[in-house]
């Protein structure tokens, strides 16, 4: 072989080689991405059947349209479309195309809805997939499968789940059967759940404390049907729930079922995890009323548990929280409130004039102002402790302090 | 017959090393060609849909509520149950704007149930493509709580937006906002826009120009969805070429600092080479005169910053350092990504500290970090680094703060520390 020759083939192997190596990256990563090429990925699409071919082209259009966004309402209904038609070859065979642990949204979708079909179709070999290293950090693909199953299949979704009793079978049949059992009879579907897969009493629970919060006769009956008749870290764990979806319904009147409860029987410290719970959501949905009802002497809550929703409201809607605490003449709430956020700022390293325009920052500014317009000698004396550079920023133009 | 094994065994060299430089090469973005997807294809002139006069079937409506509703109470999940949910879509399908919003009132969209919800955001969608003015505002007024009604309004936009990219946009540049959602006309805006740059860029960068940019006013802002384009296009070159490109030709220098910014925060660690070919033209530009000069410090801290948390901090301090060692001022991202910094390798920081010559600009990032030892606990290394502050101005609140924090954790401590300062170093107010 000549000088010339081994150079050519030297030259030939190298551009091919690269040529190889720089398409292939391309095709893995580009749009929405792509599994690699391999040699069994090329002969199974040279044998796969043309309506298979056509299928996995659409659906390549849809998501590679996408590209890094997620799908459009639109694309995902179209890709149910096509999807809705396959067969588990051809599930399998999309899922070969589609790029390894992809966070893409247009990838996450449609792999959920194979899932889904899958579950349709053969729900335990798709559960059993779905709890293999290459999917098992997906947990809504076991849910999907789950949702298919108990849909056509209750029974068997929850004799799988008893016999798995793993730890991603409990959480995914959960909520999917507990809601399935309550639609069935809300009346028997604790005891259903509690004999037939007991992982699906929490989710029991979750769907009668949904359903049965509107009305005190509702809540009555909610009571008679769950209380005592479950593990007791469940009842509670449920009662919680029920206090968080009450007070999501009604902020200003999910107290008033603390006295129902009571009436009903309750021991104490359920009706005061209740009162807890209820008392925290009604702070987070509706701050306002809520310490409005902490204010009321009946309530019996302490005032420091009383400043510390102050504070927490403060922190999230600074405006709001000065409006409320001026009509009700608390302008201890917010001193107190000035004093102790700038020392978590000073923990936490705040300097004056870095992200200021952060709610948590503007909210300490505001409050200062207002303090300072309310109790000025006391708001004057406490900003002498602070360093310098804090003082110089409080000093300077009031922010926009409601009245 | 050795020659030829030494041969065959060149070729296989080469084949390999071909192809992992070929790997490396579209990694970085070589060689690519255009994005896909940057050609306005929706953005034509779309007139803002208007209401059509359709008369309101009541029976049809009755009957579609009951039906929908019998879906929605049925489905163990409606987001998952794709087949009941292609059913909700094909109730709704033909129905009228009236009809619809009819539908809508119809159903509470509760967070406690999910289905609902999940049913609501359904019609709502099928409504605003038809009304947007009537659904947005029912949208945002159908709420039990404060945040409720602003997450469904632009829940139901952002979706629209998403479909109809064009006719949704046409409408928030037409509309005048009826009186509850004018302040989230730049929400939806945002909304409208974060997904967008991938399929329609025309468009999506004409209606980024109509942001404010984030120096003028709170809320959305032309660099949030910069930013966002960012972290979403890192590791896609030709998208990448062309948002840089882009965002240095808006006249905003804020919009490049951000956007490079957010793209050397997600840059793949795998993707060395194009990271290095990346900074070298970073560089050039920010050392050009393409920056304005008032806008340099803040441009050039916003990448310095960035190199920073990318780990690049040597050579970005000793950069920064050329250019600003004998300036006082340190803009804000340059004050946090040294605090940053300072939480994450407090022993480093303290020794590029030692190491610095003096200068103006040392004292004021030395300044700046002492808050962040003092976050740390780091009692004894701030003391030690408010002793290398020269500048009194700087020195004195840095000492107080110290002070101050010291005595509750450790007075006893605080008060030796304090007996060995000088008396013009601050200490007792």
């Amino acid at each position: 072989m000549t000088r010339k020759t081994k150079l050519a083939i030297a030259a030939a192997t190298l551009g091919l080689s690269s040529w190889l190596g720089y398409s292939s990256e391309r095709h893995v990563t580009e749009a929405a991405g792509s599994a690699p090429r391999t040699l069994r990925s090329v002969v199974r699409k040279m044998l796969e059947p043309e309506s298979r071919s056509a299928a996995i082209e659409r659906l390549n259009r849809l998501r590679h349209a996408a590209g890094r966004a997620a799908p459009t309402p639109r694309e995902a209904a179209e890709s149910w479309e096509i999807i809705r038609g396959f067969t588990v070859e051809d599930i399998q065979a999309y899922l070969a195309e589609l790029p390894p642990n992809s966070e893409r949204g247009a990838n996450l979708a449609l792999i959920n809805m194979l899932f889904h079909r899958w579950g349709q179709l053969d729900p335990a070999a798709a559960a059993k997939e779905a709890m293999q290293p290459a999917y098992k950090e997906n947990r809504n693909l076991l849910h999907t499968v789950m949702v298919a199953w108990a849909d056509r299949d209750l029974d068997g979704a929850m004799r799988w789940a008893a016999a798995d009793n793993s730890d991603e079978a409990k959480r995914a049949v959960s909520n999917v059967a507990g809601r399935l059992l309550v639609i069935q009879d809300p009346k028997t579907a604790l005891a259903r759940a509690a004999a037939e897969c007991p992982a699906a009493v929490r989710g029991v629970l979750s769907a009668l404390a949904r359903e049965m919060s509107g009305t005190a006769e509702s809540r009555r009956e909610f009571v008679e049907l769950a209380a005592g008749k479950v593990d007791p870290q469940e009842w509670l764990r449920g009662l919680r729930q029920f206090a968080s979806i009450c007070s999501e319904r009604d902020p200003g009147g999910a107290i008033g079922v603390v006295a129902e409860l009571e009436g009903m029987g309750l021991p104490a410290d359920q009706v005061a995890a209740f009162r807890d719970d209820a008392l925290h959501n009604s702070r987070l949905r509706s701050p306002e009323a809520a310490l409005d009802q902490m204010l009321l002497p009946e309530s019996n809550i302490p005032p420091d548990k009383q400043l510390s929703a102050y504070r927490n409201w403060a922190a999230s809607e600074p405006d709001a929280a000065l409006s409320w605490a001026q009509r009700n003449g608390k302008p201890d709430f917010v001193g107190e409130t000035v004093k102790q956020r700038a020392l978590d700022l000073l923990h936490t390293g705040w300097q004056p004039g870095i992200n200021d325009e952060m709610p948590w920052i503007a909210g300490f500014l505001k409050h200062f102002d207002s303090w300072k317009q309310q109790q000025p000698d006391a708001a004057a004396a406490w900003l002498q402790t602070m360093p310098s550079d804090v003082r110089g920023r409080l000093n300077t133009t009031p922010t926009d302090v409601p009245r | 017959m050795r020659s030829g094994i030494l041969g065959l065994a060149g070729i296989a060299l080469l084949g390999f090393g071909g192809n992992w430089a070929g790997h490396r090469v579209a990694r970085a973005g070589l060689f690519h060609g255009s994005a896909i997807g940057t050609k306005s294809s929706s953005g034509d002139a779309a007139p803002p849909p208007q209401p059509s006069s359709a008369p309101l079937r009541q029976d049809q409506v009755a009957t579609a509520l009951k039906r929908l509703r019998a879906l929605a109470a049925a489905s163990p999940n409606l987001a998952m149950d794709f087949d009941a949910a292609a059913q909700v879509d094909s109730l709704i399908a033909g129905l009228s704007a009236a009809e619809l919003a009819a539908l809508y009132a119809g159903i509470d969209p509760s967070f406690y149930n999910y289905n609902l919800r999940i049913l609501s955001q359904k019609i709502g969608l099928a409504w605003v493509a038809k009304d947007p003015d009537a659904a947005l505002a029912a949208a945002f007024s159908k709420s039990t709580g404060k945040w409720q009604g602003r997450y469904l309004a632009l829940t139901i936009y952002g979706q629209w937006s998403q479909n109809e990219p064009a006719a949704a946009l046409a409408w928030l540049n037409a509309a005048e906002l009826p009186p509850s959602l004018a302040g989230l006309k730049e929400d939806f805006r945002s909304a409208a826009l974060t997904n967008l740059a991938g399929r329609d860029f025309e468009l999506a960068t004409a209606e980024l120009l109509k942001m404010q940019s984030r120096a003028t006013g709170d809320g959305p802002s032309a660099q949030g969805v910069l930013s966002q384009w960012g972290y979403m296009y890192a590791d896609d070159p030709p998208m990448r070429d062309q948002l840089i490109e882009f965002a240095k030709s808006t006249g905003r220098p804020e919009d490049y600092a951000d956007l490079n910014s957010s793209l050397l925060h997600s840059w793949s660690q795998e993707d060395s080479l194009g990271m290095l070919t990346y900074l070298q033209d970073l560089r050039g530009y920010l050392e050009s005169d393409a920056v304005p000069a008032a806008s340099r410090p803040a441009v050039d801290a916003t990448a310095v910053s960035a190199a920073i948390s990318r780990e690049y901090t040597g050579p970005a301090l000793e950069w920064w350092m050329e250019r600003y060692g004998q300036s006082p001022d340190t803009p804000e991202p340059m004050r946090e990504a040294i605090s940053r910094w300072v939480q994450k390798y407090p022993d480093a920081a303290r020794q590029w500290f030692d190491q610095q010559p003096e200068s103006p600009q040392r004292d004021a990032l030395n300044a700046a970090a002492i808050p962040a030892f003092l976050s740390q606990g780091k009692f004894s290394e701030a003391a030690h680094s408010i002793a290398g502050i020269r500048d009194p101005a700087l020195r004195q609140p840095a000492v107080e703060r110290l002070e101050i924090l010291w005595k509750i954790q450790d007075p006893a401590a605080a008060a030796a520390w304090q007996a060995t300062l000088p008396n013009d170093a601050g200490g007792e107010k």
